[in-house]
């Protein structure tokens, strides 16, 4: 008890070398055992390095040509066994209370949903106010508040780390696995009072960063976002704010953030480069062939259903990769991702980019399949 | 890819062994030339030693066998433990009279194979040859009834993985959309037929598989089979309810996010399917347990039946090689035993083909019960 | 008579080979092919299992290559450069886990050397012996055709040879991952990793029967060197953990190919019970990768110190418990998975119990260097070079096996830096110090000490180098499997890049020596290091029956029975000491050593 008080101490006033700046409640626990950990195996290190140098300087065979004879020594044995025994019981039991401490919500708090697919991380929040839920890209945290992750994933096996907060777990498709993290380091800047898209770019480089640790594919290791952490007032405001991302903006300019937050850039490109997908550049309006050789337009319907039901028809030269986005991207959404399509596509009928507030309805009816 | 010991623990003097090397190297074991049979290996003293050591080589391989199937029979605990209701129905579509008489021809042949090793070690060729080729007609029936098991699942189409009928998703279709009507009128086709007849349900010969919409819990645009759905339709962009927060739910297998708590016994009310087709309750089973019938099946459990039938063929499959490796191994030992190779004095591979037909009988009985007789 | 052996260059006296060994025994290519003879399988061995090293080092460099900076590399395609990656990494554990480290030692020396130290004139299977060696290469073939046609594939954008979709899965094949996602030729993978199992099942099988039945007379449990308990208890593990591989990646063909939905959780199956399925196979093979070493250790630190080993039983008894408690642990792979924390106790409490036995073979080790009489030769070297970084290995286990540590570094390149410690730090020292601690029983000829040595250090600087590092920057948060990484993490990459090439450089020049020796080295004695194991009591290289007189058999590190040869040619028995000290085994009864 005393032992595992003074590690927490240790790693509570110095945070181990090498490890990542302390964030959580459990992280001075984590970094304490670290250090115990480091201690031991150094002193164990040094000693054997020490004594096998020195042997083998000592008793090299210009020095030494006679060897002693065979020796053995059954109490040696006994002692070299026992000791490290006992300073590694030690370590499993100070590893496995902490990892009790991990494994318990300390107390009630909120909860966050982590959706997980390939290569893209969205988390689903509650509104403060209306107690709707909506979705966003990165994290957002109350700092001193205890948050628990369910976690989904939609594809295959995940990872969510979060490296100064001394979390990882994985997402496993099937379960919904969990774990509770306790900020308690607030971050260093407020990308939602940015005033201008660079100062918020800046301040959510200074977040705290969030990584897929569990090979995924392809872009794995693109599978990155960023987890800030706020007090609680501003952490109400700044989920006021991130739930509406229309507000004071136009469609444009969301479709553009939701082209980067939805994880399109993932596969489709905005400059015609070739990808997983086809590329956005002069994508909208324009004519092609499906791979059963049927033409299509890519009009409002067709870009609808590509977008909740991608494998209805798949376009001549590319695979049936897309996962759908229903239930993520819902029709106010579609057309903001719609709307900037149309800024970057020659086949697009001319459109006054900064008109506020334009809501796009399909014209046509979509095709039975694409329903639900 | 099994590989069976029993035909490179033989002795023969193989290409680029000289065989009279033995002699003419002096190495020192003293034997005089007529003390070295000719079943004797260079690198061995004794008969005894080379016959020792043969038999311990077949009984490690022999533990690699069960650890091999051994790995099957824990996908099956899992399996099992997670889908007790899918395997309380599929494993009717297995015939216990049929595994039964399987069970007692892998005993006989075990028999005839033990009596064989012991002709041979009686110098009896003649007994020798006729229990190896009974137990190669051992081996033989049981393929046979295998096939004829395997002919009746195909038959109804009960493969393993995506062929299967009673996967609904994976004929094409989309995941969400219900069936129409008429879809479901052209799956009375693909049935169940009881083979044993005690276990008849009370609603007739076949029952049909039970087609409400697809199980999401989705409103379903025709019929009124929505109304038996376990939970309320659930408009597509509310928010999901989130399963219960409690530390001992942390990892627990949770199947479908919008129901409660996973794996309840789940049986359901008397269904009604579009076209009047009436399931009822069905009456328990002679033996005391009750039925558990396709439509019987909560909902996403239909989705789950390849639990039973992928473990099933892939036991019983891998189980099949081995009877046919073991088949080839007989026949091998038969044409070696024309030729008068096996007496008193040598008799290993007889005595180790045993041992391997003596596994692959052992391996079945544990099958048996786990895969025919659920209760 | 100056009782140390003068430097073996300077030979007055030069040694004539004898002149009927094994090499030269029947010379034609049949021979060879079909040879029952366990030396000339060895040796076959040598050359695929060299070759697949040389394949898995290749796609090692490249992608240390990609990782120099952040950002694609090999192609201005992002996606593509992502998947170029995704399949070097992946080719690199394929091949030099089931191609190069699990059959390393115990197929080539194993083979080689085990039968000799036995007193034996082969396994107790020859023909199951040369039956591995192709199920060997047709194994390999497959994994090798599938995972470089793959590269191909990636670069060209289209399947070039028939089949080869390659393998991006990482070499542990998650589910469900590698069984719906993955559009890479798994399948063909699979079955290459499927067939190379049964080689080391019958492998394994062959040396339990061999170590079992074919002792000599007066060599009993307690006296057969500790090689051949190392090699025994290898055995074991191949021969029970293996086959649940093979039902594994039987289990994943069956998924992928029909979507049985064992692991498919939407039809009831469960992605992390292959996980389960996969590590109770895959951590006991990892003591199939270091058992081996740890038998070669004990065999060159006695030999080139010329004492006795201190702690024979204890040394001896913890290979096996060792194996044992190797199948209890696999869970500590999936901490993070979501499994039970009573599972994750468990798991971590047992990981703890197989530091004991570990720790306590390194103590023996370093407690044998005590009073003895080193020779600093080049496989001693690889020695001591091994106990160093087999500590640093195994001490950075303990973080790993800690519950709560694990939980940050999981995944990290902490762990990558931690299996390397052990599978090249330890492992690969030891297998190159194995080398050339028999290359004068195999070849019967010398390698060049001085250059040995030389790259002897330069590998462990470069070692040092690339992965010493990456526990920096695992700690810092790291993740593994990465192409690309935020900017901070740049200097541990470059840093460790360069190490990889200066390995590279060590290893050429180890491969350099080595074909030196095996042409224009000089001939070899019977006895160049003054070892007693039995291989030193017959001719460099052994006849083709291993002994032309039957050896003497006694306590295999008796090495005072042997004296320099006052000619310069290696060691020699001294008559009446071997007959003393015979004398005083007999008197001892059975386990005699001590």
């Amino acid at each position: 008890m005393i032992m595992q008080q003074m590690f927490s101490i240790l790693g509570a006033n110095h945070q181990g070398f090498f490890m990542p700046k302390q964030a959580s409640s459990i992280a001075p626990q984590v970094d304490g055992m670290m250090w115990y950990i480091n201690i031991v195996s150094i002193i164990f290190a040094v000693l054997i390095f020490g004594f096998t140098a020195y042997y083998a300087w000592r008793y090299r065979a210009s020095r030494n040509p006679i060897p002693e004879p065979p020796g053995h020594n059954n109490v040696l044995e006994v002692v070299w066994s026992i000791i490290p025994a006992f300073l590694l019981l030690l370590m499993f039991g100070f590893g496995f209370k902490t990892f009790m401490d991990m494994s318990v919500q300390p107390q009630a708090g909120i909860t966050i949903q982590v959706l997980s697919r390939q290569w893209q991380w969205n988390f689903r929040y509650t509104h403060p106010d209306t107690g709707q839920s909506f979705i966003y890209d990165k994290l957002i945290l109350p700092k001193d508040v205890p948050v628990q992750f369910v976690m989904e994933s939609s594809d295959v096996i995940h990872s969510l780390f979060i490296p100064t907060m001394r979390m990882k777990k994985d997402v496993v498709p099937g379960r919904f696995n969990k774990m509770w993290v306790l900020p308690t380091l607030a971050s260093e800047a407020n990308p939602f009072k940015a005033t201008s898209p660079e100062e918020d770019a800046a301040a959510w480089k200074r977040a705290f960063d969030v990584y897929c640790t569990e090979y995924c594919g392809t872009s794995h290791s693109e599978m990155i976002t960023k987890a800030l952490v706020l007090e609680e007032d501003e952490f109400k405001d700044a989920l006021r704010i991130a739930s509406d991302p229309f507000k004071d903006r136009t469609l444009v300019e969301v479709g553009q953030e939701l082209y980067v937050s939805s994880g399109c850039k993932t596969c489709h490109s905005i400059d015609g480069t070739p990808g997983t997908g086809p590329s956005w550049k002069d994508l909208y309006g324009r004519t092609g062939k499906f791979v059963d050789g049927s033409s299509y337009v890519a009009d409002d319907a067709y870009i609808h259903e590509s977008i909740w039901d991608p494998h209805a028809h798949l376009v001549m030269g590319f695979g049936p990769v897309m996962q759908s986005y229903k239930g993520q991207l819902d029709d106010k959404r579609i057309s903001a991702i719609i709307e900037y399509m149309k800024t970057i596509s020659s086949h697009a009928p001319a459109v006054t980019p900064n008109a506020p507030e334009e809501t796009t309805t399909p014209t046509v009816a979509p095709t039975p399949a694409a329903q639900h | 890819m099994a590989t069976t010991a029993s035909d490179t623990h033989g002795h023969d003097p193989s290409p680029g062994h000289d065989a009279h090397d033995h002699a003419k190297v002096g190495h020192g074991d003293g034997h005089g030339h007529e003390a070295h049979p000719a079943h004797l290996a260079h690198h061995f003293d004794t008969p005894e030693q080379q016959f020792g050591t043969s038999k311990l080589g077949m009984w490690t391989f022999l533990a690699t066998e069960v650890l091999m199937f051994g790995g099957l029979f824990v996908a099956y605990s899992v399996l099992r433990h997670n889908n007790p209701e899918v395997f309380l129905w599929a494993h009717k579509a297995l015939d216990w009279k049929w595994g039964a008489i399987d069970t007692a021809i892998l005993l006989a042949s075990s028999y005839t194979m033990a009596w064989g090793v012991r002709a041979a070690q009686l110098n009896q060729r003649g007994l020798l040859m006729f229990m190896l080729a009974l137990t190669f007609a051992g081996g033989l029936g049981f393929m046979g009834i295998k096939a004829i098991e395997y002919e009746a699942k195909w038959r109804h189409h009960l493969f393993p993985g995506k062929l299967n009928v009673l996967n609904v998703e994976y004929k094409g279709q989309n995941f969400k959309a219900p069936l129409t009507a008429e879809q479901i009128a052209n799956q009375k086709e693909h049935t169940i037929d009881y083979v044993d007849s005690h276990d008849k349900p009370a609603g007739g010969e076949h029952t049909m598989p039970a087609k409400q919409e697809s199980g999401n819990g989705e409103s379903s645009t025709h019929g009124d089979s929505s109304a038996e759905v376990h939970t309320p339709p659930v408009a597509h962009d509310a928010p999901p309810v989130i399963a219960s927060v409690h530390a001992e739910l942390i990892g627990t297998p949770v199947i479908d996010p919008h129901e409660g708590t996973a794996n309840a016994a789940k049986i359901k009310p008397p269904v009604t399917i579009p076209g009047g087709v009436k399931l009822d309750a069905l009456e328990p089973h002679q033996g005391g347990h009750a039925i558990v019938t396709y439509g019987m099946l909560h909902t996403p459990d239909q989705k789950k039946i390849n639990a039973f039938f992928s473990i099933y063929f892939m036991m019983t499959g891998l189980h099949g090689f081995h009877v046919l490796v073991g088949m080839g191994v007989m026949v091998w030992l038969f044409i070696r035993a024309t030729r008068g190779e096996f007496h008193s004095e040598y008799y290993t591979p007889v005595d180790l083909g045993g041992l391997y037909w003596h596994l692959v009988d052992l391996i079945w009985i544990f099958l048996f019960p786990l895969l025919y007789l659920i209760h | 008579m100056s009782s140390l052996a003068p430097d073996i260059q300077t030979m007055p006296t030069p040694l004539e080979r004898p002149k009927h060994h094994y090499l030269n025994h029947n010379k034609s290519i049949a021979s060879w092919l079909f040879t029952l003879d366990h030396k000339r399988i060895g040796l076959l061995y040598m050359v695929t299992v060299l070759a697949a090293f040389a394949i898995g080092g290749i796609f090692a460099i490249l992608l240390r290559t990609e990782l120099w900076a952040p950002g694609p590399l090999f192609s201005a395609d992002k996606t593509k450069a992502w998947n170029l990656y995704n399949h070097f990494f992946t080719l690199h554990g394929a091949v030099m886990v089931f191609m190069f480290i699990i059959p390393a030692v115990p197929a080539i020396l194993g083979n080689f050397v085990l039968p000799i130290m036995l007193g034996a004139k082969d396994v107790a299977f020859p023909r199951l012996n040369l039956l591995s060696f192709y199920i060997y290469v047709i194994g390999s073939c497959f994994l090798a055709y599938n995972l470089l046609s793959g590269v191909l594939y990636v670069i060209v954008g289209h399947p070039v040879l028939w089949g080869g979709y390659g393998l991006d899965t990482g070499w542990t094949f998650y589910t469900p991952y590698s069984t719906t996602a993955s559009d890479s030729g798994v399948l063909l993978a699979t079955l290459g990793a499927f067939i190379l199992g049964f080689s080391s099942i019958l492998t394994g099988l062959n040396f339990i029967a061999t170590v079992h039945m074919l002792r000599p007379k007066g060599m009993t449990w307690f006296r057969m060197p500790l090689f051949i308990w190392a090699t025994y208890a290898t055995a074991l593990i191949q021969v029970l953990a293996t086959p649940v591989l093979a039902i594994t990646l039987l289990l994943l063909v069956a998924e992928r190919a029909l979507r049985v939905g064992i692991f498919d959780p939407t039809i009831g199956g469960d992605p992390v019970l292959y996980q389960h399925f996969f590590w109770f196979y895959s951590h006991p093979a990892v003591y199939i990768m270091i058992l081996p070493a740890f038998g070669v250790i004990s065999e060159l630190i006695t030999t080139h110190s010329r004492r006795h080993i201190f702690g024979y039983h204890f040394i001896a008894l913890s290979s096996i418990a060792i194996a044992l408690l190797g199948f209890l642990v696999w869970g500590h792979h999936m901490f993070t998975s979501g499994q039970s924390p009573l599972a994750n106790a468990i798991f971590s409490l047992i990981t703890f119990s197989i530091a004991i036995p570990s720790a306590v073979k390194v103590f023996n080790w370093v407690a044998t260097l005590w009073g003895s009489s080193i020779h600093l030769r080049t496989p001693m070297l690889y020695a001591l070079f091994f106990i160093g970084l087999f500590t640093i290995g195994g001490l950075t286990g303990l973080h790993l096996g800690t519950l709560s540590t694990d939980i940050h570094l999981h995944d990290t390149y902490f762990v990558v830096a931690h299996f390397h410690y052990v599978m090249v730090g330890s492992m690969l020292f030891a297998f190159i110090g194995a080398i050339y601690h028999w290359f004068p029983k195999i070849f019967g000829r010398m390698c060049n000490d001085r250059v040995g040595q030389i790259g002897a250090v330069i590998t462990f600087v470069g070692f040092n180098m690339t992965f010493l590092i990456q526990f920096v920057a695992g700690a810092e948060g790291m993740p593994r499997r990465y192409a690309t990484y935020p900017d901070a993490f740049q200097i541990y990459h470059q840093i460790s890049t360069i190490g990889a090439y200066i390995i590279s450089l060590g290893m050429f020049i180890t491969l350099y020596n080595w074909v030196v020796g095996l042409f224009w080295g000089p001939i070899a004695p019977a006895n160049p290091w003054g070892g007693n194991t039995l291989e030193w009591h017959t001719a460099s290289p052994p006849p083709y029956d291993n002994f032309s007189v039957s050896p003497e058999v006694g306590d295999p590190y008796e090495m005072q029975i042997w004296e320099p040869d006052p000619n310069g040619n290696g060691w020699v028995k001294n008559p009446e000491k071997a007959a003393a000290a015979a004398a005083a085994s007999h008197g001892h009864g059975h386990g005699g050593a001590h």
